[in-house]
This record gives structure tokens, C-alpha cells and sequence, in this order.
């Protein structure tokens, strides 16, 4: 009985583990299941954190290109059109 | 007006729909050409992001840099949850976002009425909650509690969930927040 259950949560974690391997790049590692999980979720935890320091850094470039419309006459256009609708 | 090799035409019909007066639909065609593997949901996130902004005043001149990086950065995080809303990562962000700037307004009625009920264990039968154990008990063999630690801390809303639902929601944010990656990214790329 307990290794029926076992054995359904063993399908689900390798589900899981494959849907996670598919979303993180540079992950396509062989080797146990064991070994890539820790592995994987290593490579999951620095892609997360460099998605949200992406997220910063485009935060920051935005704010810059938007400072700078006065400048450019048709990107002053554009801005204005998009958050004037 | 021509803006020169094929490489910006997703620029010149951006530009065409903005000198011909046209509405918000053909600019949201014109940023969605320029991005790669389009999935539904980015059309959405595009314009509830553009939404956002719109709303944070993003055009006022008297912002600071940082005023106006913090509000893009609001509208960003706004945009990914609003696209999820069931999600637990998504309302712990809400949560996040509402404590951060005390302004009750931003919330959609939905996420206002919604309790954040953290480690709650659903009303089903004895066998399907065994069963739920036995997985986070197996997860929780194979994880090093240092990673999950980590991740817990990434993901919002990490530090309440079991280990199972932890892995479901990391799986949900991380797709989120490519796709939100992508849009700042066509966004940047098209005001260049």
C-alpha cells in the first residue's frame, strides 16, 4: 500500500522536475533523479533571481527612456499615444 | 516616413499607428510582432502593465528618475499577479504591493476580498490528504533544505505553502515572470 503512494508521488515529482527543466535554460542535465533535483533547483533558484534583477534593471531603462522624451520629438509622440489612450 | 532596413518595421508600423490616431489595439499589435513565442497571456500583461503605467501618472515631468523607476516596477509586479489571480504567489505579491505603497485603489475587487489562507490543508477525503503527504514528504527527500529555503524566499508567498504547492507556484511565477521579462524587454526595444 505505502509503496503505491510512493510510487504515484514518484511520477508527480518527475513531472514536476521535467516542467521546471523545461523552463529553466542550461538545465538539460543528466544524471539521477536525486542529483539533477538539487542540481535543478539550484539552477532555478539563480534563474529566478536573475529574472527579478532583470526585471530591476528594465524597471531602470524605462524610467531612463521616459526621462529622455523631451529630447526626441517622435519618441515624445509615441509615449504620450501610449499611455494616453 | 521610412525608418530604414526590414530589422525596425515593427518600429515603423508602431509609428504608422500613432500618426494615424489609431487606437490601443494596433499598438498592442505592433509590440506583440516584436516579440518571440507569443503566449495568450502576454497580450494581456502587456496591456494591464500600459494600464498601470498609465495610471501611476508615468508621464508626469516632476517625477524623480527613481519615483518613476519604482512606479514602472510597481505597474511590472501589478501586471504579473493581475494576469494570475488564483495563484498563491500572486495574491502574496498583491498583499506585498498593497503594504508596500498603501494604496487600496490598485487592487481589483477580486484580490481584496481574498484571505490568503497560507498552509491550509482543502476540505477533501483522508486518502487524497495522505496521498498530498506522502508527495511533500518525498519532495522533501529529494530537496536540500537549503535551496528550498531559497527558493521560499524568492517566490512570494513561499514561506506558507508545503512543499509541493512550493514547487507548483515557483513553476507558475517562473513562466510569469519570463513573460513579463519579455514584454519590459519589446517595450525597451520599441522606444529605442
Amino acid at each position: 500500500m505505502s509503496s503505491r503512494r510512493s510510487r504515484i508521488s514518484e511520477e508527480e515529482i518527475n513531472e514536476l522536475i521535467s516542467k521546471l527543466q523545461s523552463l529553466v535554460p542550461e538545465s538539460r542535465r543528466r544524471g539521477s533523479n536525486r542529483a539533477s533535483a538539487t542540481k535543478l533547483l539550484k539552477e532555478t533558484c539563480n534563474y529566478i533571481k536573475s529574472l527579478q534583477q532583470e526585471v530591476d534593471d528594465l524597471s531602470d531603462r524605462l524610467s531612463d527612456l521616459m526621462a529622455g522624451m523631451d529630447n526626441n520629438s517622435a519618441q515624445a509622440d509615441i509615449i504620450r499615444s501610449l499611455l494616453s489612450s | 516616413m521610412c525608418l530604414g532596413t526590414s530589422n525596425k518595421s515593427f518600429k515603423y508600423s508602431l509609428f504608422l499607428s500613432f500618426v494615424n490616431n489609431t487606437k490601443f489595439r494596433l499598438l498592442l499589435f505592433g509590440c506583440i510582432l516584436a516579440m518571440q513565442n507569443t503566449i495568450p497571456s502576454k497580450q494581456v500583461l502587456l496591456k494591464t502593465f500600459l494600464t498601470g503605467l498609465r495610471r501611476r501618472n508615468i508621464t508626469n515631468k516632476g517625477m524623480t528618475l527613481l519615483e518613476r523607476k519604482r512606479a514602472i516596477k510597481f505597474s511590472a509586479d501589478l501586471a504579473m499577479a493581475s494576469v494570475r489571480k488564483e495563484a498563491k504567489w500572486s495574491n502574496a505579491l498583491m498583499a506585498d504591493l498593497s503594504r508596500k505603497f498603501q494604496r487600496k485603489t490598485v487592487l481589483p475587487s477580486k484580490h481584496r476580498h481574498v484571505v490568503f489562507r497560507g498552509n491550509k490543508v482543502s476540505k477533501h477525503k483522508r486518502g487524497a490528504r495522505q496521498r498530498r503527504a506522502a508527495k511533500a514528504t518525498a519532495i522533501a527527500k529529494c530537496i536540500v533544505k537549503k535551496r528550498e529555503q531559497v527558493l521560499r524566499r524568492l517566490v512570494p508567498g513561499g514561506k506558507c505553502m508545503d512543499e509541493c504547492t512550493l514547487l507548483d507556484e515557483t513553476l507558475d511565477y517562473l513562466q510569469l515572470l519570463k513573460a513579463q521579462v519579455d514584454v519590459m524587454r519589446s517595450l525597451v526595444k520599441a522606444l529605442e
